[in-house]
């Protein structure tokens, strides 16, 4: 297949080329995190830090208005929607794939097509709604709608996990006298086990980025999405060095993760895409 | 017949918590959505509304800054346009690419390529407008070293400011398609290339007759799929251009939070939002439709 070094020098040139543009942007923001102020907004711009500082992070956290706070808020809103969003369905894609009752194809159909709409068009009814029973602005608020963001699709994932389970396992524990939960917790579970992951992770990732339903929604508790959007938009002079700090805190440890989960990261995102 | 029953009952409420959810806040604000845009509401009072019958309608159909039909939909058509054009092709090259057999370093481009799919899009905004910016952005740097001296203003050009969205927009989706197209090429048993290139098919030939063909369907879903996620993408030029300069990045949604949240005019608002669910709608039943072939194919 290689035949033709040629075509082989050309793919490696490309591919490197991909590699650069992808990389390129995030580290340019990312390196003004390292710079001075003066170099940041200095010209001409620098490619790599003239005297590479850790000032920036204290003067954010401490002395600037963004502070810690929101990066507490979206650790909060995102954790509680995973949680809300995986446990959930998890005992849905359990209950659809064990369970046989009246309407159940037709409900889990529903469910899917459900994953269809986009929060854009209720965000409307959401906003009248949460002000009218006090969801606006609380962290649970967000939880919860952004749960719905991904309970549909994580429902089919963890139901397709739980039908690769053969009943019979679960069947031979329960005459070795293990409860419905037991057989459950230590057979099924155990098995699906990169589906939960993946559920999880693809929750976590979703809730994390969100932008413009917490801005509609919320205007104390912001998560750092829409602290990093009022940054921007306030200091009519931009400071890049602060806002590439800001950026940085709320990215790299997600990056980070993401290397680590990659291959469940995109069992979810695949999977989701082709349905069968 | 009495274990029946508890086994019914148990798979209800297995289901409980997900259909609770999901009719709470998303079916019923559904409803809610169709019932506000045939109302006249303002923000600053939610309690007060009046039945308008289809005004809201006329009325986003005969607006004048933007016009719906000239502004709205032609820029939301050129950003998606734009962005499957962009997302696809680069996602499917660098698929094709990846995916030869003796490459080396898979895992790395791999890991390379999706990092835009999982970082925030307003911190993609952020990065692309530190690039753009005309006066300390390395864009125009680059042009002043290659002796350009008529340098371009980029978000706030009229005419560069749509392809610098769908140049910031296509670095975030490429690896999207970048991820489907590859398990589309994954799931070509290897055997049929061989069969091909005992035939004696070349390179080319194997391409055109063998991979492309089979890849359609991952193709068609992927167009309709980046369709349906761009139309209904807020953050990125909410947060680049606001819709600016001069209503040419007004895309549907982002003309539905001005109307709504910024000029207060919720029924209004809520009429754009039974329009962006038509357009879903329709995109979701090609998608349905495209989804069944695929499958029927693989048989």
């Amino acid at each position: 297949m290689k035949g033709k070094s040629s075509w082989g020098v050309l793919t490696y040139v490309l591919l490197l080329l991909w590699a650069i543009f992808t990389v390129m942007p995030l580290y340019w923001l990312f390196s003004a995190t390292f710079k001075l102020p003066g170099e940041a907004m200095g010209y001409p711009p620098t490619f790599f830090p003239k005297h590479p500082t850790l000032r920036n992070f204290g003067t954010l956290l401490f002395k600037s208005e963004f502070g810690f706070k929101s990066y507490l808020n979206s650790i909060v809103i995102a954790t509680g929607a995973t949680l809300i969003s995986t446990v959930s369905a998890m005992l849905a894609g359990f209950g659809f794939s064990r369970y046989r009752f009246p309407l159940r194809n037709q409900m889990f159909v529903f469910i899917l097509l459900l994953q269809m709409i986009p929060l854009l068009a209720v965000i409307i009814p959401l906003y009248k709604l949460y002000s009218l029973y006090g969801l606006y602005d609380t962290r649970i608020g967000l939880m919860i709608v952004y749960a719905v963001r991904t309970v549909s699709m994580n429902t089919w994932l963890l139901k397709g996990y739980f039908d690769t389970v053969p009943v019979e396992i679960e069947e031979a524990a329960l005459i070795d006298g293990c409860s419905m939960l037991q057989a459950f917790s230590r057979v099924s579970f155990p098995i699906a086990a990169p589906g939960v992951a993946a559920a999880a992770i693809f929750a976590f990732f979703r809730s994390w980025n969100e932008f413009m339903i917490a801005m509609i929604l919320t205007s104390t508790v912001r998560p750092y999405t829409v602290e990093l959007y009022r940054f921007l938009g306030e200091h009519g002079e931009v400071d890049w060095s602060l806002l590439g700090t800001a950026s940085f805190i709320a990215i790299v440890p997600v990056l980070i993760l993401f290397s680590f989960f990659q291959k469940y990261f995109i069992i979810g995102l695949a999977g989701g895409a082709l349905k069968e | 017949m009495r274990k029946r029953a508890r086994n019914i009952t148990t798979g209800y409420l297995l289901i409980l918590p997900t259909v609770l959810l999901l009719l709470l806040l998303l079916v019923y604000p559904l409803t809610q959505a169709v019932y506000l845009s045939l109302h006249e509401i303002k923000l600053t009072s939610l309690n007060q509304q009046t039945y308008v019958g289809l005004r809201n309608y006329s009325r986003i159909f005969s607006y004048e800054g933007p016009s719906f039909f000239t502004q709205v939909l032609s820029a939301t058509f050129y950003f998606v346009g734009g962005s499957i054009v962009g997302q696809l092709g680069f996602g499917l090259a660098m698929a094709l690419l990846v995916n030869q057999r003796w490459v080396k370093g898979k895992q790395i481009f791999r890991a390379i390529f999706i990092l835009p799919w999982v970082t925030s899009a307003i911190v993609i905004a952020i990065s692309w407008r530190f690039i753009y910016e005309p006066r300390l952005g390395v864009l125009n740097y680059v042009l002043v070293l290659l002796g350009v001296t008529d340098l371009p203003g980029w978000l706030n050009d009229l005419n560069l400011v749509m392809p610098c969205l769908i140049v910031a927009n296509t670095w975030h989706g490429t690896a999207f398609s970048f991820i489907l197209q590859t398990a589309g090429l994954q799931s070509i048993p290897y055997d049929v290339y061989e069969a091909a290139m005992v035939d004696g098919a070349g390179p080319g030939q194997r391409f055109r007759y063998v991979t492309l063909p089979l890849m359609r369907p991952f193709i068609m879903i992927n167009l309709v799929l980046i369709s349906m996620y761009t139309v209904n993408f807020f953050d990125l030029i909410y947060a680049m251009t606001n819709g600016g300069p001069l209503y040419k990045t007004e895309v549907i949604a982002v003309f539905l939070y001005h109307q709504a949240f910024e000029y207060g005019h919720m029924g209004t608002g809520a009429a754009i939002a039974v329009l962006i669910l038509m357009i879903n709608l329709i995109l979701t039943f090609l998608y349905m439709r495209l989804n069944r072939e695929q499958v029927a194919e693989r048989k």
